[in-house]
């Protein structure tokens, strides 16, 4: 087994920072948002995958993002091209510039897994997009794996696993004195080459400590569920805000708009923007001509429950949920995925 | 008094009084959340203690709106504390709610707590132990200490430099992720199209941007302006920790001070922002 | 007013949106026009049914789309052509002056008056008044105005 030492993984990612764009988990935001106030993320730092410059911002004993890591593929806004006057009054397009290499350091094992479902959706079907397959291109995982599956977590039961290394290039186990070092893929290898990495004979890697397992719905039980009160009962609680599907490292749906901006200098451009768009949004689903297929706050609710659960497995052959949890602690009225998914896993077929 | 709150939940529901009686439960894994009781027999699921700080009253434009075409619009009842009452009234005074559809079962507020214990901040100013408004009131209310809110956490903002304060908000706000959970939690917020969601973009694109988000969150205070009730629910909910109060408070206070003392939900007069003037008012000066 | 101090800036001319009431104020500035008084350039004028139309989202927006000032100019309280419009108008502007304030933008970028159909003169020195006030406070630059 391959070990590197605390201090030379803080050397190597220093290095990395200079070389590369290098993303990390870290605390942000100020320590004391809204005093008094009951809500938890107002209580100090929250952290996020960010761009970081050296190892020392790192937030190295942090349980899960508040958002995942499907911002730096997809991320919450983008402008896709602009459209500006030139200099003779020749109309010229700005294609946005492809970034430079980029390395995802610590990234949990179920962000990378949700990879799969947008990859399945952005890459492997006709037309790619290319503004994701190029920053997936440019980028290296390299994953640092639970040491115990938090609270709300849930991989296990959708076909995950704290420590799983499926999806990243490098993954990282912390241990006494430094991390086990699993090179997984050629791109891992290949920036594995910095690294001060040790061989140990017999290191053993630490056995994460689980949550409980259940069972999910079958096929056939998601099939009988669509038309069923349940939702209601369910939607009655729900406040039809979007926090589940931003906090989500699978959700991908997105929205574009061409937008007319006057530039701080009084320049007239035409930008083209892409943003996060959820299907929890009243007109997420609005036809031209006003019909709204998915009118109802359950439907919209249920929609969100099949797309994981049916649609994505069905379409794309991918598990549609990775079982992070961000939705379970993020739910102001605790709609809770593994509640849903147990109820209706008892349910009887007639 | 949640014996009280059951019997009365039971009772309601066995004479078909309601349909449907919206309180607190504790879910599978311990977290307090809004309940919706049916069924008699599920009564025993209602909670009530200081961990029940959701507004339920939000749930109530949703529901007073026939589900088909024709369709009789269903009564519920539902638990109100006295800043839920307060929204309520606002509801109420803008017809969102009608009043004999809506059974209101008050509660005696013993004032929420934080996951600590400690007592919430906005509760620590709060002189209403019982609702205003009721029709059966459960509970004996609480002796409490005679408080004047000084409103001193909006004025040690406006206390800061007006660079400072700028710098201040764009820090908050661009925190803002547009879940707009704030907008949904709160009773007052119940356009069925937000104008900051609308498919042309008239007034708010959708990007993620400074720009946006502020726009988004200055017209949702300034559109609670007389309405906002400090029941905290946008607050509460924010996943990005914004202290959203701090604005609404803000124009509340303005209100009051401005508006000859008005209070969002106290009276069944609407909101200032929309009547005539009365002579009473202690208006700026325009310029 | 202004808690910042002046920071102005060469050749800085202001641009000021101005909405008018079209029973009153619009009238106003026609007649002003017509008088041939000098008014400044920097006004864009915009036509309202009522200075109460004017929403704090249209005030925001000019704002952010670059007005350095706003300026809303009604019939004189009393003589609303539909009764009662100005009385939103002189809760909801002092309100936004204070929320702006609040919010780190001087509220005197915001200014609201009263300018009749005859009040040509009146016109013309708000006008000119508002324009200097806001080329005192210097263009309004505000991360916020990245385009809206």
């Amino acid at each position: 087994m391959k070990f590197i030492e605390t201090q030379a993984l803080h050397a190597w990612l220093d290095k990395l920072a200079q070389e590369v764009t290098l993303i990390a988990p870290t605390a942000v935001g100020p320590e004391k948002k809204a005093p008094g106030s009951r809500n938890p993320a107002a209580q100090g730092q929250q952290v996020f995958y960010r761009a970081v410059s050296d190892s020392s911002q790192i937030a190295w004993d942090f349980t899960r993002t508040v958002i995942s890591a499907r911002e730096h593929f997809m991320p919450k806004t983008e402008t896709l091209f602009t459209i500006e006057t030139g200099p003779d009054g020749e109309t010229v397009l700005h294609e946005t510039k492809l970034e430079r290499p980029r390395v995802i350091f610590g990234i949990r094992p179920c962000d990378a897994r949700g990879l799969r479902v947008l990859d399945a959706v952005m890459l492997e079907q006709e037309p790619a997009d290319v503004y994701y397959a190029e920053r997936r291109r440019n980028t290296t995982l390299v994953g640092l794996s639970c040491p115990q599956m938090w609270e709300d977590c849930f991989c296990t039961s959708v076909g995950g696993a704290p420590n799983a290394s499926d999806d990243v290039d490098i993954l990282l186990t912390q241990v006494e004195g430094g991390c086990a070092v699993q090179i997984v893929t050629a791109k891992g290898e290949e920036l594995a080459t910095g690294m001060d990495l040790q061989e140990v004979e017999g290191l053993e890697l630490p056995q994460p400590k689980l949550n409980d397992q259940f069972e999910t719905p079958t096929e056939q039980q998601w099939l009988a569920s669509f038309n069923d009160v349940y939702w209601q009962r369910v939607g009655d609680r729900c406040l039809s805000c979007r926090i589940c599907t931003y906090v989500c490292p699978t959700c991908r749906c997105f929205d574009v708009r061409d937008e007319t901006v006057v530039t701080p200098t009084g320049e007239r451009i035409v930008r083209r923007v892409r943003a996060w768009d959820s299907c929890q949004s009243v007109n997420y689903r609005v036809h031209a001509g006003g019909h709204n297929p998915r009118a109802n706050l359950e439907q919209r609710l249920r929609n969100r429950f099949y797309c994981k659960f049916h649609y994505v497995p069905v379409d794309y052959d991918v598990a549609g949920c990775v079982g992070c949890g961000r939705c379970v602690t993020a739910c102001p009225v605790n709609i809770d995925i593994r509640e849903v998914l147990q109820d209706l896993a008892r349910r009887e077929l007639a | 008094m949640i014996e009280d709150i059951r019997a009365l939940a039971r009772e309601l529901l066995e004479k078909g009084t309601v349909e449907c009686v919206i309180g607190y439960e504790v879910g599978p894994t311990g977290r307090v959340r809004p309940a919706f009781v049916y069924e008699p027999a599920d009564v025993e699921r209602l909670i009530f203690d200081a961990r029940c700080y959701h507004n339920l009253v939000t749930y109530l434009t949703r529901r007073n709106k026939p589900r088909k075409k024709g369709e009789e619009v269903p009564t519920t009842a539902v638990l109100v504390k006295p800043c839920d009452a307060r929204s309520l009234q606002v509801l109420l005074n803008e017809n969102q709610v009608q009043r004999d559809k809506v059974y209101i079962i008050g509660v005696a507020c013993p004032g929420m707590q934080n996951a600590d214990g400690t007592p919430e901040l906005r509760c620590t100013r709060c002189d209403q132990r019982v609702p205003l408004i009721y029709d059966v009131l459960c509970g004996e209310p609480p002796e409490v200490p005679a408080v004047t809110d000084t409103y001193d956490d909006v004025e040690r903002i406006e206390a800061l430099p007006l660079e400072e304060r700028l710098a201040y908000w764009l820090g908050e706000l661009d925190r803002c992720i547009r879940c707009y959970a704030c907008r949904q939690a709160c009773p007052t917020c119940f356009c069925s199209v937000c104008e900051a969601e609308r498919d042309d973009s008239l007034w708010v694109g959708i990007a993620d941007r400074i720009p946006e988000k502020a726009f988004f969150h200055i017209i949702r205070a300034f559109h609670q302006a007389g309405r906002c009730a400090e029941c905290n629910a946008c607050e509460a909910v924010c996943p990005m920790g914004i202290p959203l109060s701090l604005i609404n408070r803000k124009v509340a206070k303005d209100v009051a001070q401005m508006m000859a003392g008005y209070r969002a939900g106290e009276s069944e007069e609407p909101t200032p922002l929309v009547t005539m003037l009365t002579g009473e008012e202690a208006i700026d000066e325009i310029h | 007013m202004s808690e910042r101090t002046s920071n102005q800036v060469d050749g800085f001319e202001p641009k000021i949106v101005a909405f008018l009431c079209n029973w009153c104020s619009y009238a106003g500035a026609d007649a002003a026009g017509i008088s041939r008084l000098e008014l400044p350039p920097n006004i864009l004028p915009v036509r309202v049914m009522c200075s109460g139309r004017v929403s704090i989202e249209m005030v925001l927006k000019a704002l952010m789309a670059g007005a350095d000032g706003v300026l809303v100019l009604g019939c004189h309280i009393g003589d609303c052509h539909y009764g009662s419009g100005n009385h939103r108008t002189v809760k909801r502007i002092p309100l936004l002056r204070r929320l702006m304030t609040y919010m780190g933008i001087e509220p005197d970028r915001l200014r609201l008056d009263w300018v009749s159909g005859a009040e040509a003169g009146r016109f013309a020195k708000i006008t000119t008044e508002f324009v200097e006030a806001v080329r005192a406070l210097g263009p309004l630059s505000l991360p916020l105005r990245e385009g809206l």
